[in-house]
């Protein structure tokens, strides 16, 4: 399911898929979310919703 | 270097209030315009700039970047300078020259310059490569005095005016080096190459080539900014790939990269001011003919050499004198700004004691830049602001008889008491 690619820019340094198990993890997992001073209500609870719906679906 | 509008009978060196008064609205245009988009970083008006600026060199190619220096670093990386190569250029450049050079990871290596273009000497290079190299037994061409390979050679168009681009291209095909031309100084200057039977723009020649738009350059950013031109689209890539943090595709590192990228803002400032760059150069043309019209009778005075092959943009109008340093103190005396491009060879600075060049390697840089002077040099430099340099030059020209002075002595001077920060500032 995760697929993790390695940056071609450190192939040399000698690192192998599963060396850093959290890190790699992680880059299958997080998203960051709409964030900014002037972000509104309405596009917090639009998030949220669909998000939900994503989490339930 | 006086930047301020002069109302007073001063002359300053260079003018660039003037230039930017006459575009106001439409430079004031262009950031409207970012702050709408807020597209600061790449996007349309980036790619808009690079295919004009393109377009105006006659290159397939332009790849906008962050300064000069970062321009001449990413094309002699992308050409495929390794590291601990050697890279020829001159002594007698801006140290950008060399910063590139070493910053690619490469060494730098000197032959002198052509006394009357300034610009490196087809016979110093050729003297190199015949009696300074050998062959490895992998056929490389060795430097004898660095023991290391040499890829690359970094002609410097000086001033506005190319180098000798067909013999340089010529001795670099004979000996399997890239050249990438440092046209920095440059926009818009032409060959006329025999080998294609016609003119050649700056930027067009080598495998690919450096462009500074610092602000004061022939065509100038409001900030730092450059760019790279090439008729090669792999190298193209690579350096937009270099520029942008070494991703061909966003967070797909592909290899280390560069903070090296020019902003929206400055890529639309330089766009808008781009549609006048053929007419600032023709006007700076103009200048230059005045002044050499008008100085060709002072014999105390060297005029720039513009060969026949030549057609130059005059980012400087440098000029010769044995009292240079007399020249200038009256110059200044009677508000007239002038500038030294550049009064220590690159050998001698402290930067590279290291490479272990002494005084006396280069006689031909050495003696230039005891002896230059550059005058004020602008499209927007007046008639009446340039016939009062041209009175005060032959003012102190015909008074003191030139004086001959010892260079060489000079120059270790000059090199022993100049304090470090003079030297790199």
């Amino acid at each position: 399911m995760s697929i993790f690619i390695q940056q071609m820019a450190y192939r040399d340094a000698g690192y192998a898929t599963g060396r850093f198990p959290i890190a790699e993890s992680m880059a299958n997992r997080l998203l960051s979310l709409p964030m900014g001073p002037k972000l509104e209500d309405a596009g917090v609870t639009s998030a949220i919703v669909t998000l939900k719906a994503a989490a339930h679906g | 270097m006086l930047n301020t509008n002069d109302f007073s009978n001063n002359v300053p060196f260079l003018d660039l209030v003037t230039p930017h008064l006459e575009l106001e609205r439409e430079l004031v245009g262009v950031f409207r315009r970012v702050l709408h988009t807020a597209d600061f970083i790449g996007g349309p008006m980036v790619e808009e700039f690079e295919k004009a600026y393109a377009a105006f060199c006659r290159t397939s190619h332009s790849i906008a970047v962050s300064s000069g220096t970062d321009a001449l670093r990413f094309a002699i990386m992308a050409c495929g300078v390794q590291a601990g190569d050697v890279v020829l250029t001159v002594p007698h450049t801006f140290i950008a020259t060399t910063e590139a050079i070493s910053q690619a990871g490469a060494l730098p290596e000197f032959v002198d310059i052509d006394e009357h273009t300034y610009n490196m000497s087809v016979e110093m290079l050729q003297q190199f490569l015949e009696r300074q190299c050998s062959r490895d037994k992998l056929g490389r061409l060795i430097s004898l005095r660095s023991g290391r390979p040499i890829t690359a050679v970094v002609p410097v168009h000086l001033y506005g005016q190319m180098a000798d681009m067909d013999s340089i291209l010529r001795l670099a095909s004979q000996y399997g080096l890239t050249v990438i031309e440092d046209a920095c100084q440059a926009h818009g200057a032409e060959y006329f190459s025999k080998k294609f039977n016609r003119w050649m723009k700056a930027g067009t020649m080598g495998s690919a080539a450096a462009f500074s738009f610092y602000p004061g350059k022939n065509l100038g950013a409001c900030g730092e900014a450059g760019a790279v031109t090439t008729n090669d689209a792999v190298m193209a890539d690579k350096i937009r790939m270099l520029r942008n943090h070494g991703q061909a595709k966003k967070y797909y590192h592909d290899v280390e990269g560069y903070n090296g990228r020019l902003d929206a803002i400055q890529c639309g400032i330089l766009h808008a001011k781009l549609s006048h760059l053929a007419a600032w150069n023709a006007q700076r043309r103009d200048r230059a003919a005045d002044y050499s019209r008008l100085l060709a009778s002072n014999k105390a005075i060297t005029l720039p050499f513009e060969p026949s092959w030549s057609r130059a943009v005059y980012h400087l109008f440098v000029i010769r004198t044995n009292d240079r340093d007399g020249m200038i103190g009256h110059l200044k005396k009677a508000g007239i700004g002038t500038g030294i491009h550049y009064p220590i060879p690159l050998h001698l600075q402290k930067a590279y004691a290291s490479l272990n060049y002494s005084v006396g390697d280069f006689p031909v840089a050495e003696r230039a830049s005891a002896e230059i002077i550059s005058l004020p040099m602008f499209p927007q430099l007046t008639t009446q602001q340039q016939a009062r340099v041209i009175e005060e030059v032959l003012a102190f020209a015909s008074k003191a008889p030139p004086k001959q002075k010892d260079d060489e002595e000079d120059l270790l001077k000059a090199v022993s008491v100049t304090p470090r920060n003079t030297i790199l500032s």
